[in-house]
């Protein structure tokens, strides 16, 4: 009876903490010195750093898989559309948290020169406020001339 | 934050341009096992847009592609022109040439 107690209060003083962290196939730290609240804290951060690196890895590679499609359908739009003799330009932008994409194709002068209009490349394009923003500040002048 | 930049045409070759990369990015960085889970995809992308760049040459269209990855503490930004896109530089070069 008394020997299976003192199995027993062995067995609860064995930790399921793991005592080190392996970094690599050849590099990993020890953590066997530290105490094992802080040694849990410690695993707990590492493993939610792994899964925020693995989340990023996720996205980008969806990312240039979406790329790789989409580039595939443009190209084959495009090559079809020239083979018929006619002209194209086609633009793709789309921004994701893990980057930017900007495509421009086609056998046009425009597609050519590759360089996408604010509005192709999904920016706001203030120049029509600054027109009108330009001719008001005109007419004010002119207001304040005549009174 | 660090920028890379690579660019790419018809005429380049997949392995040199991520040796290219490879250069712009420390070893013990890129030995980590963190930064290869995230570089994985970035390699895999140089090598689908070098084998776009030499199809679309071949088809007689123009491709401008820019690929912007953000990796923990770097941006690596990924150019395929086809064709190649001329500087002013080149543009003068051109002319001396011609003179």
């Amino acid at each position: 009876m008394s020997e299976n107690n003192q199995e027993k209060n062995l067995t609860k003083s064995i930790s399921n903490v793991p005592m080190e962290i392996n970094l690599g196939p050849t590099t990993s730290i020890d953590l066997s010195w530290l105490p094992e609240k802080e040694r849990q804290a410690l695993l707990i951060d590492y493993t939610k750093g792994m899964l925020d690196i693995n989340k990023t890895a996720h996205e980008l590679h969806v990312d240039a898989t979406v790329l790789k499609k989409t580039l595939e359908g443009l190209s084959d739009t495009t090559r079809d559309v020239s083979k018929n003799g006619n002209s194209v330009t086609i633009t793709h932008s789309q921004t994701t948290k893990v980057g930017r994409t900007e495509v421009m194709m086609g056998n046009s002068g425009q597609a050519q020169n590759g360089k996408l209009s604010k509005s192709q490349a999904g920016e706001k394009d203030w120049m029509p406020f600054y027109i009108v923003g330009g001719i008001l500040t005109l007419l004010i002048i002119v207001v304040l001339m005549k009174g | 934050m660090k920028k890379i930049n690579i660019q790419i045409s018809n005429d380049t070759i997949a392995s040199v341009a991520i040796r290219e990369l490879n250069s712009q990015i420390s070893e013990s960085k890129r030995n980590s096992p963190e930064f290869q889970i995230v570089y994985a995809p970035v390699t895999a992308c140089i090598e689908d847009l070098t084998s776009k760049a030499k199809k679309i040459a071949r088809s007689g269209t123009t491709i401008h592609v820019n690929k912007v990855f953000k990796l923990p503490d770097t941006n690596i930004f990924i150019a395929l022109d086809y064709p190649k896109k001329t500087g002013l530089i080149d543009k003068f070069k051109r002319i001396f040439k011609q003179v």
